[in-house]
């Protein structure tokens, strides 16, 4: 097997470039840890249609937009993995190892394309590994993927679009949504509201925004949240929530977490690219040129994974990002790349300054960007805010110093749910601007491999 | 409107063993939407403390839900689509590295 490119993941982004890519002939594998094509935006999307199909019903315009996709995608002529983990990018030379159907492999490409997207925004909150609390993108998933509700009184937390979306979606499915509470104040929407103008330049983003704000209005909603605390023993019982200086409790059995999204940059990481701190996003993000190469020769990235602008910019993202590796194979004529670039990069952007005004109005408040000191911030390893700041005082002074002190982030989940946590309160107890530190260093394998796995990868192309 | 995710037309069910007890599951589902529907109430352990867990946020990232599968050790819930008779079991987070006897 050898391939011009190698594209990590088959969401908006990872399915628009296999799709722009073999279009130019180029030879193109797509490694996905998903059972089927369409991301977290649409995933399941074949089955959703289906389904809409069996039932006499449609998609909505942009599922069915998904859908379209999900279906070009089978039938560009890529070689699609499913279910297949990267757990290895390796940068000189440029070598993708992965896990599928139980083995290792090694693909050597001319390219790779990381269109990893992006995940939930992990904050800490005391009680926040209890069972019974999930983030609201994951029922949102349950929704799509079994058509389920959580069981129960359900309270959702935090801020961003997603979460007054989950809201709706799950009353309209008959969830028990007892509370919506929202760190969001009214100073946040007046301090984005010089950015409203931008926001006309993508009428269907302000209108999906505005749609949002009216159909909440039915449930029990809490606006400037300053604190919250989850409930519970053995599971989740209930929320304490501190409002204009006054606390209060509800009693839930689910509470579903929401804080924005980052992007994913766990691979970019690991190959060592530059990273920059996007500090209206408040997240790590790969520095790339214009198209969309990270200072890692060849390596790529399109999508979410390059700063948050959603699907339908995740769509143009993935065309964009294969178009000088099919100039440098030789597939396209320099011409024909500026001409196609031209036009994308246009509605790319107006994408883009779209977003400017959710970015400021649903900014996450810094009181639980910095969580407290009980609070355990790295779930696999158990580490709290405290524990933080006592290796802080024997001398951790950055984030790899911090993981042999504490071990936060050297569980399973690699640092995903953690680093950014960590990071916040070393740079509190340094007393540097969040961003100002390093991130924590990623280093491979990125998902458990046995001993006997590594040792038997199969090598492509050598 | 038109609900995408309408439950009743779902060509369902399979059942699963989890813990010595038959499940229900639906067809395309995952492991972990499964065992939540089930109310499971955990699907395994801290290593640190014993602390119950359960899924959070099933897009692969948190390994919060790793379950053994058919015998599989450290198996993401949230990965592993629904299989008829699968036999699911809950785990320690991490398998405990802990040898029998080594106290002796």
């Amino acid at each position: 097997m050898s391939s011009d490119v190698i594209v990590i993941g088959a969401g908006p982004a990872g399915m628009t470039a296999a799709i722009q890519a073999a279009e130019f002939g180029l030879s193109v594998l797509v490694l996905d840890e998903q059972p089927a094509p369409g991301g977290q935006r649409f995933r399941d999307i074949e089955m959703a249609e289906r389904q809409a199909k069996r039932n006499g019903g449609v998609l909505d315009k942009d599922d069915a937009h998904g859908a379209l996709i999900a279906r070009r995608f089978r039938e560009s002529g890529v070689t699609y993995l499913a279910q297949a983990s990267v757990w290895d990018v390796a940068a000189d030379p440029l070598e993708v190892s992965y896990l599928h159907q139980g083995s290792s492999f090694s693909v050597r490409p001319e390219a790779v394309v990381v269109a990893t997207g992006a995940l939930e925004r992990p904050v800490p909150i005391p009680g926040w590994m209890l069972p019974g609390v999930m983030t609201a993108g994951a029922a949102q998933l349950m929704l799509k993927t079994s058509g389920r509700i959580p069981e129960g009184r359900v309270a959702l937390l935090g801020c961003g679009p997603l979460l007054l979306l989950a809201a709706k979606q799950l009353l309209a499915a008959g969830a028990d949504v007892v509370a919506l509470l929202q760190t969001t104040a009214l100073v946040d929407l007046l301090r984005a509201a010089p950015y409203l103008p931008s926001a006309f330049l993508a009428p269907k983003v302000l209108l999906q925004g505005l749609r949002l704000l009216g159909r909440t209005t039915g449930i029990n909603g809490v606006a400037s949240l300053q604190g919250a605390r989850i409930l519970g023993k053995d599971s989740v019982t209930g929320v304490e929530y501190t409002v204009g200086g006054r606390t209060a409790a509800l009693n839930c059995d689910v509470v579903l977490l929401h804080f924005g999204v980052v992007p994913n940059t766990q691979i970019t990481q690991l190959v060592r690219a530059d990273h920059v701190w996007n500090d209206r996003q408040l997240c790590w993000q790969p520095v790339t040129d214009v198209w969309q190469e990270t200072s890692i020769p060849n390596v790529m990235v399109a999508g979410d994974g390059r700063g948050i602008f959603g699907a339908d910019a995740a769509g143009i993202s993935g065309r964009l990002s294969v178009l000088n590796i099919a100039y440098r194979r030789g597939a396209i004529p320099e011409a024909t790349k500026d001409r196609i670039a031209r036009d994308l990069r246009g509605k790319h952007e107006r994408l883009a300054r779209a977003r400017a005004f959710m970015d400021i109005a649903y900014r996450p408040p810094a009181s639980f960007l910095r969580p407290n000191a009980d609070v355990i911030l790295c779930r696999c390893e158990e580490v709290l805010g405290r524990d933080i700041q006592a290796a802080v005082a024997n001398g951790a002074s950055g984030m790899r110093r911090l993981k042999a002190h504490t071990r936060a982030g050297m569980g399973v989940c690699r640092g995903q749910m953690c680093s950014m946590a960590t990071s916040a309160i070393l740079s509190e107890q340094l007393g540097a601007e969040l961003g100002r530190l390093e991130p924590a260093s990623v280093r491979p394998p990125l998902r458990p491999l046995t001993a006997g796995q590594l040792a038997s990868t199969k090598h492509y192309g050598d | 409107m038109n609900n995408p995710h309408e439950t009743t037309n779902r060509l369902s069910s399979m059942s699963l063993n989890f813990e010595g007890c038959v499940i229900a599951a639906r067809e395309g589902e995952t492991v972990a939407t499964a065992l939540l529907a089930a109310k499971a109430g955990y699907t395994g352990t801290s290593q640190v403390s014993g602390r119950r867990r359960s899924p959070y946020c099933l897009t692969g990232i948190c390994f919060e839900c790793l379950v053994e599968v058919n015998g599989h050790a450290n198996q993401r819930a949230c990965m592993v689509r629904v299989r008829k008779n699968m036999t699911i079991r809950r785990q320690n987070r991490l398998p405990s590295l802990h040898l029998k006897g080594r106290e002796t």
